[in-house]
């Protein structure tokens, strides 16, 4: 080959090359499941007698959106009863809807439920709950692989009336530190609500 | 170095005048002396007929030569050149001969040597400083960015201790371009938390271009240009390298490192690698926890003569890092980040570990270059050029699956450039190239987020001319350019919904340029220029949780009727109002060199229309709890400010230098503050340098004072507790501010001292000797933990 012939050959390739590239379109990247968001967090408080209380904590853009922003629906439940407190956990952005509970459900050693509340409002548990001090008491009713408390299901008996009490429900991710007595200081929150605690007569 | 050039012409003209009176003959040996790298005609070399020392003469301005001669046959001569290795080669008489001396690596110590070598053509107007291989070596795990901190006018911001980039006259990130051995770097070049993945330990030299050098380098040079040469692999040399090993005290970090090269006569090589290990380091109160850093490399290359016009070049290296990022930077919820910035001390502390955790960043990059010089005569040369660049990026956060990157890219560059310099009269000289440059990212699937980023395909093609007027001892120079780029881009919106869009952008920028050499010891230069650069990918459509932000690109939020932002769609750009960046800047600089000392002074003016820059617009509530969220927006700003250096020589043995800059710069649209700017800076340096002290061959020892002044024209403070609160109710149309008010101003005491005998040099570096607590404006994480502690480097070198 010769060097005419040669340097044809380059100037071939590269307009191949250029003719090729300026053409090409991007394709749309693959539909990713974003498993990291809650839109909707619901708690279901049902009573002995079957009776179904339910409080919707709602952020519709999963705090995706530039001006995110989410309502909290006031927990009404009645003096001197015992609840069981159970979860609704969706994530509304992705088709078809998720059950983000299946998730922590499937990883139970790495997550754990934290509660607290104003004081006095319930009979058992006393106390303020366990996201200021660890040890606060909590009827945890489901425990993880590892015997840890859960608190996708608790238990709360309710006391006397009071009208501006408040509830907070904090959801730790603790992946490879969650033992016995690890607190709301270690890991990281999945979520983290105050709702408004009406109890009524 | 004037020294030897006085040296030189004085030799010129003892030789060259007592060759012309013995003249007689009229048979001669003629030729032209190029230096190999830079092909400038090389004044002043000596050239001697083999066998017959009176032979000789030296090259003139020219770098020619003609020795009379009293036969036909060919002779053997030799040239030779400080700071050149001698060649000896056989020349015809009455024939021009090209003899090119290659550089001698040994010799080649100073700035001004490498600066007049690796300047490029079409920024003779513009002044260029260089860090030398000795510089290097000597901070062997020093990051590019903290490096280039030494230049006058060049900073560094920050993203913790591992992610620094360079900020030149007050303009970062993609406007800085970054050629890694020619190449622009194929990187992820967006936020100021991705730092160019260069190994500067394989750089020969790196330079820092400061103006608008766009003409010759293209869009992305808008601040300024910064650029890393490889090993210059020197023919006729002999089996050559280094070895280093090194360990730091914070971090408890080691290093170590190997070069080598060879050069025969129409082949040589090098290899090299380098490998660092870094832990945790710390502040001085405390530890910052998951802030170590693993980084490997290897680079070769092989240059062959083809023929003695023609030279090939091909380069490899390779780059892996994994960096770790200050854990207690991240909330996963805007609670716990919150609580993070209110926090005195970092969250979370750990005890010392080499683990680097999420949040970390990993990353790998290849570099494979091809390069062909054609010398075609001695006035004419071709070179041609192609890369091929692959980046992956992996980002890993705070998470639930923690395991999962949250970015997932590759990037596949293909740069593609072709340049002829030529000489048209004696006094107009000039280049002309252009470059094809191909991009193509694409998200990796699987990150369980929706991608940060979109995939896209970028096409860029250019076309240049530089010409350079010689007037006397003046120069001018004008620089034209034009550019057309196209990019396809497809990606998915909130909801997972695709989106593509695809636009272009072209420009012509211009630029000219002065020069005089008013006096020997005297130079001024101007430069005057117009520069562009169109948005880049993450500017338009950044989206989502990023580190520890929540941002939003220009084409990824809309003010709605009632001026409420939304981000319920991706805005195609033909119905945004987003335009390019436009640059307007004037460089002036003035160099005064004497005998003791040398004063350089530059003052620059720089406006840009339709700057682009990030700002927080405000807290959204979430169910994790309040996010703090930033914007990116565009605006017309303005810069300006002044680069002073001055250095004097006290004694044969002691020195001093020192340095300052100060950059004014204002949203001039909005008239307000711009967010992140450098603030005031002076260093100085008192060196001690002497030759054959006590057992060693060469002692240096320097202590280097700075102090960094607080930034006084930072935008307004307000906290997040006042936002959440509502206390503060922020709109596009609010004032710009920041979550915390820039730090106080802080003094670092570094210094160094190194010692040399035979080929073993043993070198102490200390950074932060007086271990003072001090937080960086330019710091991302001075929202969250003090910066790093003290510091004590010592590295061992051998050189054989």
């Amino acid at each position: 080959m010769n060097k005419t012939n040669k340097l044809r050959h380059l100037w071939m390739l590269i307009l191949s090359i250029i003719a090729f590239n300026a053409c090409t379109e991007a394709e749309v990247p693959e539909e990713e499941n974003e498993v990291e968001i809650f839109t909707d967090v619901e708690l279901i408080f049902t009573a002995d007698d079957g009776t179904v209380v339910r409080a919707l904590a709602e952020d519709p853009t999963g705090g995706l959106a530039v001006n995110s922003s989410f309502t909290v629906e006031p927990i009404i439940l009645k003096s001197n009863t015992t609840y069981v407190l159970t979860f609704e956990l969706l994530n509304r952005l992705v088709s078809p809807v998720e059950d983000v509970q299946l998730e922590i459900k499937e990883e139970d050693d790495e997550h754990q439920m934290f509660f607290e509340f104003t004081e006095n409002v319930f009979s058992s548990p006393t106390g303020i709950g366990n996201i200021q001090n660890r040890d606060g008491a909590i009827n945890y009713l489901d425990f993880d692989r590892n015997g840890l408390p859960l608190g996708l299901k608790t238990k709360w008996t309710t006391a006397d009336p009071q009208e501006s009490a408040t509830f907070r429900v904090w959801l730790a991710h603790q992946p490879g530190v969650k033992t016995a007595t690890s607190s709301t200081q270690d890991g990281d929150v999945d979520f983290d609500i105050t709702f408004p605690l009406i109890i009524e007569d | 170095m004037s020294k030897y050039m006085v040296l030189m012409a004085a030799l010129y003209l003892f030789l060259g005048n007592g060759v012309v009176i013995s003249q007689t003959a009229s048979l001669s040996l003629d030729g032209t002396v190029y230096d190999a790298e830079s092909k400038a005609p090389l004044v002043g070399a000596i050239v001697t007929v083999l066998g017959k020392q009176d032979q000789r003469t030296a090259t003139d301005q020219f770098g020619k030569f003609s020795i009379p001669v009293f036969t036909a046959s060919p002779q053997e001569i030799q040239v030779t050149y400080l700071g050149f290795k001698p060649i000896e080669v056989t020349v015809t008489p009455d024939k021009q001969a090209t003899i090119q001396l290659e550089p001698d690596e040994k010799s080649l110590g100073t700035v001004e040597v490498r600066s007049e070598r690796i300047r490029p053509e079409g920024t003779k107007s513009l002044s260029i400083e260089s860090i030398d291989r000795e510089t290097i070596s000597r901070n062997q795990t020093a990051s590019l960015g903290t490096l280039l901190g030494n230049i006058q006018g060049v900073t560094f911001a920050s993203f913790g201790s591992n992610i620094q980039l360079p900020i030149i006259h007050g303009l970062y990130g993609n406007r800085i371009l970054i050629l890694n051995n020619g190449f622009k770097h194929g990187f992820q070049n967006w936020g100021s938390d991705h730092a160019p993945e260069i190994d500067i330990q394989s750089a020969e030299s790196i330079s820092v271009i400061k103006g608008a050098a766009a003409v010759r380098f293209g869009p992305d040079a808008l601040g300024g240009a910064v650029v890393t040469e490889s090993h210059s692999m020197p023919f006729n040399n002999r089996l050559s390298g280094s070895a280093v090993a090194g360990f730091q005290t914070n971090g408890r970090g080691f290093n170590t490192g190997l070069n080598l090269a060879e050069g025969f006569e129409n082949f040589s090589w090098h290899l090299g690698g380098n490998v660092t290990i870094v832990g945790d380091r710390h502040a001085p109160d405390y530890m910052l926890t998951n802030t170590g850093a693993r980084e490997y490399s290897a680079y070769g290359g092989a240059k062959f003569k083809i023929n003695n016009n023609l030279i090939a070049k091909a380069n490899y290296s390779f780059m892996r890092q994994n960096l770790g990022i200050l854990r207690a930077s991240i909330g996963s919820s805007g609670a716990a980040l919150i609580r993070n910035f209110e926090a005195d001390r970092p969250v979370i502390i750990r005890d010392f570990s080499y683990d680097i955790n999420e949040p970390n960043q990993f990353v790998s990059h290849h570099l494979a270059s091809l390069k062909l010089d054609w010398n075609i005569n001695p006035d004419n040369h071709v070179g041609f050029r192609y890369a091929f660049q692959s980046n992956g990026r992996q980002e890993f956060d705070v998470r639930r699956n923690a395991d999962l990157p949250i970015i997932d890219l590759n990037l596949i560059t293909q740069d593609i450039q072709a340049d002829y310099s030529h000489k048209l009269t004696d006094r107009i000289e000039g280049i002309m190239g252009g470059q094809l440059l191909l991009q193509s990212n694409f998200n990796n699937p699987g990150t369980s987020v929706t991608p940060f980023i979109p995939n896209y395909e970028g096409f860029r093609a250019s076309v240049f001319l530089v010409e350079t007027l010689l007037r006397g001892s003046s120069e001018w120079e004008l620089g034209l350019r034009y550019d057309y780029e196209r990019n396809s881009v497809a990606g998915r919106e909130r909801t997972q919904a695709p989106f593509s869009d695809n636009f272009s952008f072209s420009n012509f920028t211009a630029a000219l340029g002065y020069v005089n050499q008013i006096n020997p010891s005297t130079t001024f230069r101007s430069n005057i220029g117009t520069g562009w650069r169109p948005p880049n990918m993450a500017e338009l459509y950044s989206f989502g949780q990023h580190e520890a932000r929540q941002l939003f690109g220009l084409l990824r939020y809309y003010e709605d009727a009632e001026g409420n932002l939304q981000n319920d769609r991706v805005v195609p750009m033909a119905e945004s109002g987003v335009n390019a960046e436009q640059s307007y800047k004037w460089v002036n600089e003035l160099e005064i060199k004497g005998e003791k000392g040398r004063f350089s002074t530059s003052v620059y003016a720089n406006y840009i229309a339709n700057f682009i820059f990030w700002r927080p617009i405000g807290v959204v509530g979430t169910l994790r709890g309040p996010m703090p969220t930033y914007i990116f927006d565009q605006s017309n700003a303005f810069f300006t400010g002044i680069d002073l250096t001055y250095e004097r020589h006290h004694s044969k043995n002691w020195s001093s230098k020192i340095g300052g800059s100060y950059i004014w710069s204002r949203n001039v649209e909005r008239d307000e503050p711009l967010i992140n700017q450098p603030p005031i800076n002076i260093t100085y340096e008192l060196a001690f340098d002497k030759r054959n002290l006590g057992p060693f061959d060469r002692v240096q020892v320097a202590l280097q004072p700075m102090y960094t002044f607080r930034q006084f024209q930072a935008p307004r403070e307000v906290s997040i507790r006042d936002l959440i609160e509502g206390n503060v109710i922020i709109d596009l149309n609010s004032e710009i501010f920041d979550f915390l008010a820039p730090p106080p101003g802080y003094f670092l005491l570094n210094g160094f001292a190194k010692a040399e005998k035979g080929n073993l040099g043993l070198s102490l570096q200390v950074h932060n000797a007086k271990n003072i607590r001090y937080r960086d404006y330019l710091n991302a994480m001075r929202f969250f933990a003090d910066d790093l502690g003290r510091n004590i480097q010592l590295s061992i070198h051998y050189k054989f």
